[in-house]
């Protein structure tokens, strides 16, 4: 059998993972970096992080929401080395893949907005943005994994729309 | 009140055989969050055509991961998508044009067998499934009641293959995800061991089908 690093995983759990989830995690990717090109390196580094310090996965449960946190965190960080570098002009940005549902347009547009301002987010926001706008949680479900009343979570994501709308209206 | 439709990580979540059950009461029910998780897995099936692992191996990962098994890979595995709900609404179109349901039927209702592609057309088989290369064989679980579920692959003198610890699941139908399996060669005999909360209930041989 497949030795396993300490703290990691065997290459047949690797595969099986992959297999099992890495559509999904790379959707998830390209929806956070909004950018295929970026999303691949991202998938690429979630199983580097789960080769070495995966081992944790065995115990979940909940295998999927528990990867996306990994795929979340290699997507920040890539979102946080994006943003140091100088912005090229000029460039055209990937939209990211539209969601399951196609909801009211309102909704799309905001989703959009907090999306593309995601690297300008503290990671308490980030968490909040990706739980409401890429999970579509409701506001009480999130408020129950973030710690947080429904009142504040609802008044956070106003406030989270406002500065998106600001940003996009200043970059315009 | 009406049942909310599916929200997208719930549609994620199904598509992996991962919702929660009481939502799996309204996917069964509900043909539009059924066609958005189906179509979910159609794209999973297509990016992994695209890029199966052994493609995906090639890049940054490469350096990570651990060596390849010493032992002969016979078999390829191929995870099938989904399980649960889904597995059930896949099974209806799976199971059509099936000429002889397995009779074989374990303690508490449940039942396992194999569900063998070839080309076109699929068959079941318990006890026993001949077969050849490139055929591609599924598991199909059927649980009467709650209970713990593991199946291992034994290849000759080799220690058993895990191929699913599904650890305890609800009554119901389900594909076995991560135990799909392609014929490869060189292929040889061997059998995979249905173990139901821990104890052996049920074994299938797989052998190799003569030339004709």
């Amino acid at each position: 059998m497949t030795e396993a690093r300490p703290g990691g995983l065997t290459r047949r759990e690797i595969e099986g993972i992959y297999e099992r989830f890495g559509f999904v995690l790379h959707r998830r990717c390209r929806a956070l970096l909004r950018d295929r090109a970026a999303a691949d390196d991202a998938l690429q580094e979630v199983f580097i992080n789960l080769i070495k310090y995966g081992r944790a996965y065995r115990e979940v449960e909940a295998k999927l929401p528990w990867l996306y946190r990994v795929a979340d965190r290699c997507c920040f960080a890539a979102l946080d080395r994006r943003a140091k570098l100088p912005t090229p002009m000029g460039e055209p940005v990937e939209l990211p893949p539209a969601p399951v549902e196609i909801g009211e347009e309102r909704r799309l547009e905001d989703r959009q907005r907090v999306l593309s301002m995601l690297s300008q987010l503290s990671p308490e926001d980030r968490n909040l943005a990706v739980l409401a706008f890429v999970e579509e949680r409701d506001q009480g479900e999130i408020g129950r994994l973030l710690g947080f009343s429904r009142q504040t979570i609802n008044k956070r994501l106003k406030s989270l729309r406002a500065r998106a709308l600001e940003v996009v209206e200043a970059e315009s | 009140m009406t049942e909310p439709h599916l929200s997208a990580i719930e549609v994620e979540l199904a598509s992996v055989g991962e919702l929660d059950p009481e939502r799996q009461l309204h996917l069964q029910s509900c043909k539009l969050c059924q066609f958005e998780v189906e179509q979910l897995m159609r794209g999973a099936e297509a990016f992994l055509d695209a890029q199966p692992f052994e493609a995906f191996a090639l890049g940054a990962v490469k350096d990570a991961l651990p060596p390849e098994p010493l032992r002969p890979v016979r078999w390829t595995r191929r995870a099938a998508l989904g399980s649960g709900v889904m597995a059930c609404a896949a099974a209806v179109a799976l199971f059509v044009g099936t000429s002889s349901p397995p009779e074989l039927r374990l303690k508490g209702g449940s039942s396992f067998s194999a569900i063998l592609a070839r080309g076109s057309t699929q068959s079941e088989h318990v006890g026993e499934v001949r077969i050849r290369a490139g055929d591609r064989l599924r598991f199909s679980v059927v649980l009467g009641e709650e209970a713990t579920v593991r199946l291992e692959l034994n290849e000759g003198e080799d220690a058993p293959l895990q191929l699913f610890d599904g650890g305890r699941m609800s009554p119901g139908q389900y594909f076995v995800p991560e135990a799909a399996l392609r014929a490869e060669p060189p292929l040889i005999e061997s059998r995979v061991r249905f173990y139901l909360d821990g104890t052996l209930a049920d074994e299938l041989y797989i052998r190799v089908e003569e030339d004709e």
